[in-house]
């Protein structure tokens, strides 16, 4: 594969490496502007140290990954910094990533304050306020600190803070396992919204197939650190090819099933 | 207390009329002074768990299905305000001596927690944990309960339990610990085993793994089991009855086909259309349910369900829906359930 001109980002051969042995192995895939990449696979296999990889919170034994047509592992200092901008991350626990002695429109003004020094507080202000508004939050939310907000209105406050220097690439690292069913789509269809008005590509990973399903262009199945299967929506879910992928697909609970399963639910 | 009684066999566990409520003192956080709040985490629930049962609790975060098991095993914090009733075994739990109450606790009746890591002592070898239950409970020799603790790991699934008996907990999956964790709560033979979201923390594929122990627990020792979930998906293959918890109340409670294929409370309604399914033919949107639960801090009034419910009228914001009988097993709490 060779740079097209399209492409957002671009990994080839990604290897990242605990103690001798490769958590993250051999890894290539692109992304284009705008789209959503599901990335699903079980605890330790290595997801997180993919998207953490991405972001140069871990460091990279073997590979390229290459943004825009330029080198992103090689960047440093103020080059890195403007990159920062552009990759932004969203977190599973919502209460944890938040600090909890800011009230929410500081934590928001603090990526403006960062990557955009000269705006003056009124326009910081101002920004704040249209951001909560696109995440579906009061404007007076900004001066509430984050306990006082339910774990779902925290996750649109962690993916509101992302968004604030407006990324291209915004990743998602299962940004909505902790929350109750009932709360996840509101969150996924957030993203979905958030993907169509302001372009932004994401990368969503998750352990559950059907919560990629409903967000994602393509999804890619990582499996002892390597990516075991990689397919458009349509076809991962009509006709997995992996066995792998068949295994996570009949993992997920479905009530409507269990219905007509030998194993109840049971009459009392 | 304000429903007919159902028609269920010999209860294990019986709550009745359980309220729990916390007093917050007055305080500061940032620059922010902070009244002292009265909290209702459980307003009133009433249920039982039947001898050999496997009864789901489900309910979203804040519903206060964790606070009323939590409350029967005597564990919440000490602010806590508890009224009502809690029998075991015929036995009253609340106010009951700890002394007393230890000697029912993990052995009779027994809890497994959402996070097998934070459960288990990091320090101690996992043979060791599990052969203390049956020292401390039963009794039993240092030697013959070891026997037991490798018995219990080798019936819960845990391959190479020899092992994994000398292994400290930072050693093992998720899945393991949460399997030793499971062996334990059984080390004693318990009445019953509440497991509160036993799956959350884990992977799917682990979490599908996990419910069929707990299925095949349940058919080999007769053990009743509580099960404690956010996701029907979740509980639906497990399930014999299911009560459906919002705002700290039961709204419906009905046995599970039932309840699943047709619900009569619209909460329980929208709770089904939302757990993630793979058949899901509108991809572009995943189903939810918008807004967010009451605050628990905020006086009742009317039904707390009715400012997110597609049905509510006037009189469900005015007058709180009592519980009622539908058949001698179902119960719901709404003016307008939908047809069955």
């Amino acid at each position: 594969m060779s740079f097209s001109g399209e492409s957002l980002l671009e990994v080839q051969g990604l290897g990242v490496d605990f103690e001798g042995r490769a958590a993250v192995d051999d890894v290539s895939f692109e992304m284009a502007p705008g789209e959503v990449l599901g990335l699903v696979g079980e605890s330790g296999s290595g997801k997180s140290t993919l998207a953490r990889a991405l972001l140069r919170l871990t460091p990279v034994a073997r590979g390229t990954v290459t943004w825009r047509g330029t080198d992103l592992l090689s960047c440093r200092g103020a080059a890195l910094r403007r990159r920062r901008r552009d990759l932004q991350m969203v977190f599973q626990n919502p209460l944890a990533s938040l600090d909890p002695r800011m009230t929410v429109g500081e934590t928001l003004a603090e990526p403006l304050e960062i990557f955009e020094p000269q705006l003056g507080r009124q326009a910081r202000v101002q920004r704040v306020a249209e951001m909560l508004e696109r995440v579906g939050l009061a404007p007076a939310s900004a001066g509430r600190y984050p306990h006082e907000f339910s774990g779902g209105q925290c996750q649109r406050i962690g993916i509101a803070r992302a968004m604030m220097p407006q990324p291209q690439l915004l990743v998602c690292d299962e940004a909505v396992s902790s929350l109750d069913v009932s709360i996840q789509g509101q969150i996924v269809n957030l993203l979905s919204d958030l993907r169509r008005d302001l372009e932004t590509a994401i990368l969503f990973i998750s352990h559950n197939l059907a919560v990629v399903r409903h967000l994602s262009d393509r999804v890619m199945v990582m499996y002892g650190g390597r990516i075991v299967e990689t397919a458009t929506r349509e076809e991962l879910f009509a006709a997995p090819l992996h066995p792998y992928t068949r295994a996570l697909l009949a993992a997920v609970p479905d009530p409507a099933a269990a219905l007509q399963s030998p194993h109840g639910p049971g009459e009392a | 207390m304000n429903a007919a009684p159902l028609a269920l066999g010999q209860p294990t566990l019986r709550i009745d009329g359980l309220k729990v409520r916390y007093d917050t003192g007055r305080g500061g956080i940032g620059r922010r002074a902070i009244d002292g709040v009265s909290i209702a985490a459980v307003r009133e629930v009433s249920l039982q768990v039947s001898a050999g049962e496997s009864l789901a609790i489900v309910g979203e975060s804040g519903s206060g299905k964790s606070q009323v098991f939590l409350a029967a095993l005597g564990l919440l914090a000490s602010n806590a305000r508890i009224g009502g009733s809690v029998r075991f075994d015929g036995e009253e739990l609340l106010g009951m001596p700890a002394a007393a109450l230890n000697r029912i606790r993990g052995s009779k009746l027994s809890m497994v927690f959402q996070d097998p890591m934070t459960s288990l002592t990091p320090h101690v070898r996992i043979g060791v944990q599990l052969a203390e239950v049956r020292v401390h409970h039963a009794d039993a020799t240092w030697r013959e309960a070891e026997r037991g603790a490798l018995d219990m790991l080798e019936r819960v699934g845990v391959p190479d339990a020899r092992r994994r008996m000398r292994a400290y907990p930072h050693e093992l999956s998720g899945g393991m610990r949460q399997r030793v964790m499971i062996a334990m709560s059984l080390m004693c033979e318990p009445r019953l085993v509440i497991a509160d979201e036993p799956t959350s923390a884990l992977d799917v594929t682990v979490q599908a793994q996990i419910l069929s122990l707990l299925r095949d627990i349940r058919a080999q020792l007769g053990t009743s089991i509580a099960l404690i979930s956010h996701d029907l998906g979740v509980v639906a293959g497990i399930a014999e009855r299911i009560v459906v918890m919002y705002a700290g109340r039961v709204v419906e409670s009905a046995p599970a086909r039932r309840l699943l294929s047709a619900p009569r409370h619209p909460y329980t309604s929208l709770l089904i259309q939302c757990a993630p399914s793979l058949h899901d033919a509108r991809l572009d949107r995943m189903p939810c349910l918008m807004g967010q639960p009451p605050n628990p801090a905020e006086p009742e009034i009317g039904c707390a369900f009715a400012p997110r419910c597609p049905r509510a009228t006037d009189l469900c914001r005015e007058l709180r829906p009592p519980l009622t009988g539908i058949d001698e097993l179902s119960q719901v709490a709404c003016h307008h359930p939908l047809a069955p």
